[in-house]
């Protein structure tokens, strides 16, 4: 018997400046699903997570959720110059247990430094951010995430500049604590090749919702019809998705 | 040197600019790396525009200028924040209706002021060395309360600071922290204008942080070098002025950029050793 949904996003559209961005999206996501949107350039995908996580507020429709999300937004939001050490970006993650006025304890500088571990930088605990490569910074930005005690992690394009062993590595981190806390994961992303690997179900997007079914069950023409006239040299570049679905 | 300290305690003017220097020191220092951190420098510049609106109104009111330039300060820092939040029109936009539509006031009311109009270049540029004792409460008091502010409130500022849109997500109060930050910019710039005057104050605001970033590993190590930075400019500055017979205002804004200058240029531009994995 299926469990009841953790999240339910039902008839969701938006639109900005008379355009539509995206259009009656219905979906629901069951408790430990790790579920993979993908889609081509524009489809929506980050605006969709951005209303999940109420970043965005103009919107019809309705998103149910009750719980915490921990949140791993796109790169473009983070600050090279300002000088944090990485155990104070995961204390950000600690914030709301805290609250105004009290100091964090020395619990909670051992908890980020333990979930620095747990995302393989605890070495990195003491320093500024600054000069973290890709990679790095992403697993710091898990950590952050994870410190929330998180019923439904959302990332957004979590490998965007990480490169291609990056990329393995932090896909497999993110199995193994999903696969631990039994929690869902909610992630947008441009490898296909990695999300149809990683996910168990994937969704199609383009401004309205194409598929959601499991990933192994995903089709070319389901992703014939997100990606459409980009779709040839999509798959070119996808080649190992052919001989893994073509069996 | 030792004539300025001689006339430091002879001169009631030059002390009281003594005084004056610390309490600038110290507010600009640490409100520069939260104003620098968090990209709101046009707002500062705007809020100095701004005051210069207010006290042409007080003096065409015929009213006492530091709450009116206060006002007025406040009202263009919160305009601008109000109008950009909404996100319909971004913050850069707002400043530059705002900072015209100011000053414009500014040269109105003074064109409307009739009789005796005071010297309006002394508030463009400032000048220590009139400082009064009603100024020092003043700094003294905003002094106070920007330390008070950056002491209670440091890691809700760091967060907000480092990523705004995390921040709130994480349940950091965002929008107090950032009106708290625009009510103390607001208050500062008014108490620093005497000093340096509406075109000058700005130097204040911004390279102390600046500067300080190069070398800082922490946002504390932040606040803390560019306090330093800042008070080391202020007493130099001040020196410097009473040595070369030179508005004080100025050479403060000198040493400003030659701390800058010298850590611009020693700042280690490769990558540093990280421990290994």
């Amino acid at each position: 018997m299926k469990s009841a949904p953790i999240l339910e996003v039902s008839q969701v559209s938006y639109e900005k400046s008379g355009h539509d961005i995206l259009s009656g999206i219905t979906f629901s996501l069951q408790q430990g699903e790790f579920a993979g949107i993908i889609g081509p350039n524009g489809a929506g995908k980050s605006t969709l997570l951005q209303i999940i996580v109420g970043e965005i507020k103009r919107y019809t429709g309705t998103v149910r959720f009750s719980g915490r999300i921990g949140y791993v937004p796109q790169r473009k939001d983070f600050q090279r110059d300002f000088p944090i050490k990485a155990r104070e970006v995961v204390a950000m993650g600690l914030y709301r247990r805290r609250g105004i006025f009290r100091f964090f304890s020395s619990e909670d500088w051992e908890e980020c430094h333990r979930l620095l571990e747990r995302v393989g930088i605890g070495e990195l605990s003491e320093e500024p951010v600054t000069f973290f490569s890709g990679g790095e910074y992403q697993r710091l930005m898990l950590a952050r995430a994870i410190a929330y005690h998180p019923d439904l992690l959302i990332l957004d394009e979590p490998e965007a500049g990480v490169d291609e062993m990056g990329k393995a590595s932090f896909y497999e981190l993110l199995a193994q604590w999903r696969k631990e806390r039994q929690r869902s994961v909610l992630l947008v992303s441009h490898d296909i090749g990695l999300v149809l690997n990683a996910c168990d179900t994937i969704m199609c997007l383009n401004k309205s919702l194409h598929c959601h079914k499991d990933a192994a069950t995903v089709s070319s023409e389901d992703l014939r019809s997100v990606y459409t006239e980009d779709f040839d040299i999509l798959i070119r570049g996808t080649h190992h998705f052919e001989k893994e679905h073509s069996q | 040197m030792k004539g300025f300290f001689s006339d430091l305690i002879q001169y009631h003017f030059l002390f009281l600019a003594f005084l004056a220097s610390l309490f600038v020191g110290v507010l600009s220092g640490m409100l520069s790396p939260i104003i620098v951190s968090r990209k709101i420098e046009y707002i500062s510049d705007g809020v100095a525009h701004a005051t210069f609106a207010g006290v042409s109104f007080a003096f065409l009111i015929s009213v006492s200028t530091l709450p009116v330039a206060v006002l007025a300060a406040i009202l263009f820092a919160f305009g601008v924040s109000f109008f950009s939040r909404k996100q319909r029109a971004s913050e850069n936009n707002m400043i530059g209706i705002f900072l015209p539509l100011f000053m414009a006031l500014g040269i109105l009311f003074v064109s409307l002021t009739k009789g005796y109009v005071p010297d309006m270049m002394g508030f463009l540029f400032g000048n220590i060395l009139l400082v009064s004792e009603t100024d020092l409460w003043f700094l003294l008091v905003v002094a106070i309360a920007v330390t008070g502010f950056v002491a209670l409130f440091f890691r809700e500022i760091q967060f907000y600071a480092f990523d705004e849109g995390m921040a709130k997500h994480y349940g950091v109060p965002v929008a107090f922290i950032h009106y708290l930050t625009l009510l103390c910019l607001s208050l500062s710039v008014v108490a620093s204008v005497k000093i340096a005057g509406v075109i000058l104050v700005n130097a204040f605001l911004i390279t102390p942080g600046v500067t300080a970033r190069f070398v800082a590993k922490s946002f504390k190590q932040m606040i803390v070098y560019s306090v330093l930075l800042s008070l080391f400019a202020c007493y130099f500055g001040l020196y410097l002025g009473y040595r070369l017979n030179a508005p004080p205002g100025t050479t403060m804004v000198f040493t400003l950029f030659g701390e800058f200058l010298l850590f611009y240029l020693s700042k280690p531009r490769k990558k540093p050793s990280l421990p290994k994995r």
